[in-house]
């Protein structure tokens, strides 16, 4: 959902400064409730969704959500990522490696990409703001999902 | 039998990163449209995103009506859209004056873009925040085809570079990926229109001595056979030369506002150089 009408969204608040990637969330919270392989596969298949509807190289998003999936994973061995630090911490990380990521690649590929603190800045800011979405995140879908088995459980 | 539980989990890792790999791999620096599958995965996730942009437009539309400016906004919308078609007409009647000025031995000329137009909505947006393009609504079964230019009332908006059945993407001009074949209206210097930003592109390859200065339309030559003569394509806003290099810096605001795309007319104008057989693949 978020990759289908996260371009529209921002060009309606007129804003491409602060990239917010609910994906990184989302794989971060993948990896809590599903595991390693559900969060590994959402990132692999929504890497390929972003590629489909972006205008780069095929296979560029795919790269760097698997490199946000692993960035994350090694991380929950370091932070718990049920916790609130945890996701904060993780979430920002793997966003801020996956624009870094992003930046460095799209040099490579001959992409006129001008170096500037600006530029490091709006990586580190909107990795920050995506890292302390997060835990509000990972509330939310908890607070659906209980929800939702509470009716089930009823309907039961 | 395969046991995939004996599979260590990092295995897989590695495989999608081989995979991601060799996408990339493959594809740097081909141009590259829509395969079987993609076709089948925009077919299936479009409608939604057509959803999503249509409840975005209502809601707005609703929040706006509700100050009670129906007739001012209808009149605002209406007058913006004359004003739009009378700045390309006004456009193409300098770019027809110029030719007739440089055609005066020749006792007729006529009016070129003898295509037909087809309108489309734009749906959805690039998703990654760092390239340019869009979704329109309409596809290869409404006859539009790989390269065919897209414009809207106030100038150019890009091509068609990837199609499935009811949808397309289109490159817009902003686009690092792009590059148009232009002429400076006033002094005839040719150029090649590239992205630079969202707001704005770069006339490349405008040699030193080229008569370009600020406030001049830029325009599309016809040359790269994709986009029809004479559209306008932008204004400069900043010429710099710089001692160690070739050409000059020219800086131009494209005509179109990007942020606010939603009609754009397909021209279903063919590009007899596109390679058929990448279609085919």
């Amino acid at each position: 959902m978020q990759v289908l009408f996260k371009g529209s969204f921002m060009a309606g608040m007129g804003s491409y400064f602060l990239d917010i990637d609910l994906v990184t969330v989302m794989i971060g919270y993948l990896l809590v409730h599903s595991g390693r392989p559900g969060a590994c596969v959402y990132a692999f298949f929504l890497g390929m969704l972003v590629d489909l509807f972006a205008a780069g190289v095929p296979g560029l998003f795919t790269l760097l959500y698997m490199l946000v999936f692993l960035t994350i994973e090694s991380g929950s061995r370091f932070f718990d990522l049920q916790t609130i630090k945890g996701p904060m911490i993780l979430v920002f990380v793997g966003a801020f490696i996956r624009q870094l990521c992003l930046v460095g690649l799209l040099d490579i590929f001959a992409y006129q990409v001008h170096f500037s603190s600006s530029l490091f800045l709006g990586c580190a800011v909107s990795a920050a703001v995506t890292g302390l979405i997060a835990p509000f995140v990972f509330a939310l879908f908890d607070w659906i999902k209980t929800a939702w088995l509470g009716q089930e459980r009823e309907s039961a | 039998m395969l046991n995939l539980r004996r599979i260590k989990t990092y295995w897989i890792y590695i495989a999608f990163l081989f995979i991601a790999f060799a996408l990339i791999s493959a594809n740097v620096g081909k141009r590259r449209t829509w395969g079987p599958a993609e076709q089948l995965i925009v077919e299936g996730t479009a409608p939604l995103q057509n959803f999503v942009s249509k409840t975005i437009n209502a809601v707005e539309g609703i929040w706006l009506k509700y100050f009670a400016l129906i007739n001012v906004r209808e009149e605002n919308k209406a007058l913006k859209k004359e004003i739009d078609l009378l700045r390309m007409q006004s456009a193409r009647y300098r770019e027809m004056a110029a030719a007739s000025k440089r055609l005066q031995d020749f006792p007729r000329f006529k009016e070129t873009i003898p295509w037909p137009v087809m309108e489309a909505q734009v749906i959805g947006r690039d998703p990654s925040g760092w390239f340019e393009s869009v979704i329109i609504d309409k596809g290869k079964s409404s006859g539009l085809k790989m390269n065919m230019p897209v414009v809207d009332a106030r100038g150019v908006v890009g091509r068609l570079v990837s199609m499935s059945s009811n949808y397309s993407k289109v490159l817009l001009i902003i686009d690092q990926n792009s590059a148009v074949d232009c002429l400076v209206q006033r002094s005839r210097e040719k150029g090649i229109v590239k992205g630079l930003s969202a707001g704005l592109c770069k006339l490349d390859y405008v040699v030193r001595a080229g008569d370009v200065t600020m406030g001049d339309m830029v325009v599309t030559s016809g040359m790269d056979r994709v986009f029809p003569k004479g559209l306008p394509v932008g204004e400069v806003v900043e010429v710099q030369d710089m001692p160690w290099e070739f050409f000059r810096n020219v800086k131009v605001k494209p005509m179109v506002d990007f942020s606010k795309l939603e009609d754009v007319l397909v021209i279903m104008k063919e590009d007899p150089l596109f390679d058929r057989t990448e279609e085919k693949e």
